[in-house]
């Protein structure tokens, strides 16, 4: 039955485009590279009009500091967080234990990953991919990586190394493309956000309220 | 041509006596169309992105059944499963099969036009399953018992007391502050996408290359959806893939843009297959359904194959004067305005009504709008041109008698004489026969003063306007 229908409907399209189908009289115009910019200026300027709060750090230190102020500043109690170099490199474990924030470690999570998050204040993420002309945060699921910590809970910090900065979604696209794609690929432009009572703009629909990006600057 | 119970010029006569939709709807679209504008405005190249964008479908369009196989392949790689539809009838059920067999109640729904055209709702009822719309319009319609009346946006025709009324009633929480109303609906839907057993999500891009679904949208319940619960179930039209990841790009330069004004949505989600080894979140099964539902036909009709270039952005709908005057549900059909006027007619399952290409005025601002170059009033004069070779359309035919013969022209332009200029009136007593209709909307011709008296006098001025010239 289910191989007919495949069967049937392929069998029509082939018919379709084998009867004088006209050639596509220009082959696809290529799009010309990204060349845009890729620096921090440029994207944290689009990433805050977008809803996301910015600051840069210098140092790992710096970023420890930024951290710690956020997490006071939020009145955060419980985290999760990534397995991600980009995350060993400021140390987040230790600033979330130094800070007596109980960190959920992924095995602790239940069997269904996602009720367990939504009880949770914060999820600590870093990105694969910065996109500079969108203001996007580009997040690549993993073992260790799991889909609902940027997405359920109440808060999203983002950490993003200047080297994961690229100039737009074509670039960040065709980098994607040379390796094999991940199960779960979010380019995420600004706060979950909708329209759709009487076009009145409200953001923090169903993801998180707020996103806290930390730019580290040397990494 | 299949009839339907819907009459398009009946729904559209009701709707444009509701003065108050109307006045929502205007400020609605005009809304969107400023966006819309203005980030065209901001794009020093749209016209290049748009004929990349046009090129890219075309070669789609070109190889579509190499490249439906080619996904197939990838997502099979990944570990999906992919399920092809030839109706919108079998589709839904197959759905249900898959979903009553692993024993799911409760399922969650990212806004799916293809959905709405396969009736699963009603389908998944019926075989005991709950299935919630996620997006906060189509939560609002769903509660309201309505149908969405506008492909991006739809529940623009509803009003926030409409919507604060409706939130009292089934959570007996009240507000008219906006973002109290998304608040209130937000920690509803929570509840459901923690608890649901599957999400079902549309796909605005398929990629061959990758197996990958990808889906746009603001509000992030499209990610939950294909995030949290043990299965996704995605679907999809045929004709929404293209080749690689670099056409996927070309795409989405055009989609947001022509769509909702932005550069890119809040969230756009790439999702390939189900989760892999090591991996504790994500669905454990991936299934991708493909409609056909008249479309491979569609692609063998060399006059009408371009409106499946067609990428849902829903331009064509925000500049159509009929859609801005009607509203979407006028058209009784999931796809409204011009694009759904060329597309439902076409459908196999759950088609429109076939006199809808009639009530385009050929104003041509659709095609002026589409940015995958689409045609439509070229288009929708073809479909009617097939209806009239199907219907016999009895003030057509009679005038069609009467220019071939001027004799007969002759003696019905006396009679009509007797009555003229008070045809109105006459036509008046019968409101429903054609003359009655021809009038409803229409200003006869003069016809005391017929054009072949006036004819002599016209000519005689006329040359002497151009006196000297001549
Ligand atoms: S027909 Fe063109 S303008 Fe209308 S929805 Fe499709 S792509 Fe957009």
């Amino acid at each position: 039955m289910k191989t007919r229908a495949k069967n049937a409907i392929l069998g029509r399209l082939r018919a379709a485009t084998a009867a004088g189908f006209p050639r596509v009289s220009a082959p696809t115009i290529p799009r010309k590279p990204g060349g845009g910019v890729a620096d921090f200026e440029r994207f944290a300027a689009v990433l805050t009009t977008l809803g996301p709060t910015f600051e840069m750090a210098r140092t790992p230190e710096e970023a420890r500091q930024a951290l710690t102020a956020y997490l006071a500043a939020n009145d955060v109690k419980t985290a999760v967080r990534w397995d991600h170099p980009d995350l060993d490199a400021v140390s987040a474990a230790g600033v979330l234990a130094e800070a007596k924030v109980a960190v959920i470690a992924p095995e602790e999570l239940p069997e269904r990953v996602c009720p367990g998050l939504a009880a949770v204040d914060l999820g600590v993420t870093a990105v694969a991919y910065a996109l500079c002309a969108t203001g996007s945060l580009v997040m690549a699921a993993a073992p260790g990586r799991e889909r609902g910590t940027p997405l359920v809970p109440r808060l999203h910090v983002a950490f993003v190394a200047r080297s994961r900065l690229v100039p737009d979604l074509p670039t960040m696209l065709e980098r994607v493309g040379q390796g094999p794609m991940p199960s779960a690929l979010n380019c995420v432009s600004g706060v979950s956000s909708t329209g759709d009572i009487e076009f009145v703009y409200v953001r923090g629909v169903h993801g998180p309220l707020a996103v806290h990006v930390i730019g580290l600057d040397w990494l | 041509m299949t009839k339907t119970a819907h009459d398009f010029a009946k729904a559209s006569a009701k709707a444009l006596g509701d003065r108050q939709s109307r006045a929502i709807l205007h400020k609605a679209i005009g809304h969107i169309r400023v966006l819309r504008q203005r980030s065209v405005n901001a794009m020093p190249d749209f016209a290049e992105r748009q004929a990349r964008a046009v090129a890219v479908r075309d070669k789609t369009l070109a190889k579509l059944p190499e490249l439906l196989e080619k996904l197939e392949a990838s997502v099979t790689a990944v570990g999906g499963r992919v399920h092809y539809a030839e109706t919108a009838e079998t589709a839904a059920t197959l759905v249900a099969r898959i979903l009553s067999e692993r024993g799911a109640k409760l399922v969650v729904k990212g806004k799916s036009m293809v959905s709405e055209e396969m009736g699963l709702n009603e389908v998944l009822e019926a075989a005991g399953i709950e299935a919630v719309e996620t997006d906060l319009g189509e939560y609002i319609i769903q509660l309201a018992g309505q149908r969405p009346s506008h492909i991006l946006a739809p529940a623009l025709h509803v009003s926030k007391e409409q919507v604060s009324d409706l939130f009292a009633r089934k959570f007996g929480r009240t507000s008219t502050d906006i973002p109290e109303m998304t608040r209130i609906a937000r920690d509803s839907l929570r509840q459901k996408f923690l608890a649901a057993d599957a999400g079902i999500t549309g796909c605005n891009i398929a990629i061959a290359e990758t197996g990958t679904v990808t889906v746009l949208e603001n509000e992030g319940n499209i990610r939950l959806s294909g995030s949290c619960p043990p299965i996704h179930i995605a679907l999809m039209t045929l004709e929404k893939v293209v080749e690689t990841l670099a056409d996927a790009a070309v795409v989405l330069d055009i989609l947001p843009p022509a769509a909702t004004g932005q550069t890119l949505p809040v969230h756009l989600s790439f999702f390939t297959g189900a989760r892999r080894e090591g991996e504790r979140d994500g669905p454990r099964e991936m299934h991708l359904v493909i409609l056909d539902n008249g479309r491979s036909d569609i692609l063998a009709d060399p006059k009408l194959r371009s409106i499946l270039r067609c990428i849902r952005c829903g331009a064509c709908l925000n500049v159509c004067p009929v859609y801005q005057s009607v509203g979407g549900h006028a058209y009784g059909t999931v796809y409204p305005g011009p694009m759904g006027s060329v597309i439902s007619p076409l459908l196999k399952d759950n088609p429109g009504d076939p006199r809808q290409p009639f009530a385009c005025t050929h104003c041509a601002a659709c095609s002026e709008a589409c940015p995958a170059g689409i045609d439509h009033p070229a288009l929708l004069q073809e479909l009617r041109r097939r209806v009239s070779e199907t219907e016999t359309d009895l003030p057509v035919a009679a005038f069609s008698l009467l220019a071939r013969h001027p004799l007969l022209f002759g003696g019905a332009a006396a009679v009509g004489r007797l009555f003229d200029p008070k045809l109105r009136e006459v036509a008046a007593v019968a409101p429903d026969a054609p003359v009655g209709r021809f009038l409803r909307c229409r200003e006869f011709p003069g016809l005391a003063r017929p054009f072949s008296r006036r004819f002599k006098a016209l000519a005689r001025r006329l040359k002497r306007l151009q006196g000297g010239r001549a």
